[in-house]
């Protein structure tokens, strides 16, 4: 059952991997609205920072010049901003970049 | 530095095609100043527990059927309605499921069980990892069965409509507003109904939707309402929106107290 704290059970929604450290969290997306002009300029292995505008957010990936690239969406939204809060740095290396599509994999340095 | 960790092959999460289809649906939400409802704007999807937020997370576990529910606890409304009145309340949840099996493998939820057998079951004690627990208030709760199970009305229960059920359900001494939507939730599969636990209601009051003046024994419709209007205006099914919601409130607790003690 769900959303009954203290009841009899817990919610179960499925979640592909849930890895219990945030150092092991390793998370392959595309960046969410991505920013042509940044986005243009990035190769296969190029490297972003990841930030946090605030404790809520959004996730931001920036490139080496500070500049917003796209922002981060994922089912562990909640775990990466705790992880991150908490003191590991993520950074994100890109995949490749496909009309105006940015993949990143998203790992702990 | 803990070297197994550092050498273990990381799961690697695939969320790449998630983006690829909702993308469409991703642009259709309102940018974050427009208004929501009254007085609540949608807010940044990317920002933790705004309305946009909310439905970017359902559009994402919505995708692949990540959301794997089975509400039902019996296979009879008797059995529902004891495994709820079992629950809650700060009982642990292992202890009210070991307490519903108990009483199921001694047949004793049906029609006419006494007091005394009641009692006697939930006396006794459990297991729990190994150790033993006692179930909390088994006087109280025995007394609530008993009086639900020896009602001259029980082959009246309305089963076929979720309201009537919901308010059937009212009338059963222990159970208040929100054991009956969970009960009617569980058992019909409702989605006219929402179980307003501390967590959804922490995440309304996060959005603007609820008040701290609010009672959420008092103002339970209300607050139902406001809550099934919310899941309507996004076109979410309430029943998922309550489960996702509750998961990642739980996960979330220090920053959840953080936005609520920024609201006020």
């Amino acid at each position: 059952m769900s959303g009954s704290s203290g009841d009899g059970g817990i919610p179960s929604i499925n979640r592909p991997n849930q890895n219990e450290n945030c150092e092991g969290l390793v998370i392959n997306t595309n960046l969410a609205s991505p920013q042509a002009e940044v986005i243009e300029i990035l190769n296969q292995g190029d490297i972003l920072t990841i930030t946090i505008a605030s404790d809520q957010g959004p996730i931001q990936a920036l490139n080496q010049e500070g500049n917003l690239a796209g922002n981060i969406i994922s089912r562990e939204q909640v775990k990466l901003l705790n992880c991150i809060i908490a003191g590991t740095t993520y950074e994100a290396e890109i995949l490749s970049v496909i009309n105006g599509q940015c993949k990143v994999q998203i790992r702990s340095i | 530095m803990n070297y197994q960790l550092r050498f273990e092959q990381p799961n690697i999460i695939e969320e790449t095609y998630l983006l690829e289809s909702i993308d469409n649906q991703i642009h259709e939400i309102p940018t974050p100043n427009i208004d929501f409802m009254p007085g609540v704007k949608w807010g940044n999807y990317g920002k933790l527990f705004t309305p946009a937020y909310w439905k970017v997370q359902y559009l994402m576990f919505s995708d692949n059927n990540k959301f794997d529910i089975d509400y039902q606890l019996g296979e009879n409304i008797y059995e529902e309605v004891v495994a709820c009145l079992l629950g809650g309340f700060g009982l642990k949840s292992e202890i009210g499921l070991a307490a519903f099996q108990r009483l199921k493998l001694k047949n004793q939820i049906r029609p006419g069980t006494s007091f005394i057998d009641l009692l006697s079951s939930l006396k006794e004690p459990f297991s729990n990892n190994g150790k033993k627990a006692r179930y909390r208030f088994p006087n109280q709760k025995a007394k609530y069965i008993s009086e639900f199970l020896n009602r001259g009305d029980l082959d009246t229960i309305p089963l076929n409509d979720d309201i009537l059920l919901r308010d059937w359900l009212l009338s059963i001494n222990g159970v208040g507003p929100k054991t009956a939507a969970w009960i009617t939730r569980n058992y019909l599969n409702s989605e006219n109904v929402a179980i307003i636990d501390i967590h959804i209601y922490r995440a309304c009051l996060i959005m603007g939707l609820y008040t701290k003046n609010y009672d959420v024994q008092k103002d339970y419709v209300k607050l139902e309402k406001i809550f099934l209007d919310f899941c309507g205006k996004l076109n979410v099914q309430p029943s998922k929106m309550d489960a996702l919601i509750w998961l990642q409130m739980k996960e979330a607790n220090r920053n959840v107290l953080k936005l609520i003690k920024d609201k006020n």
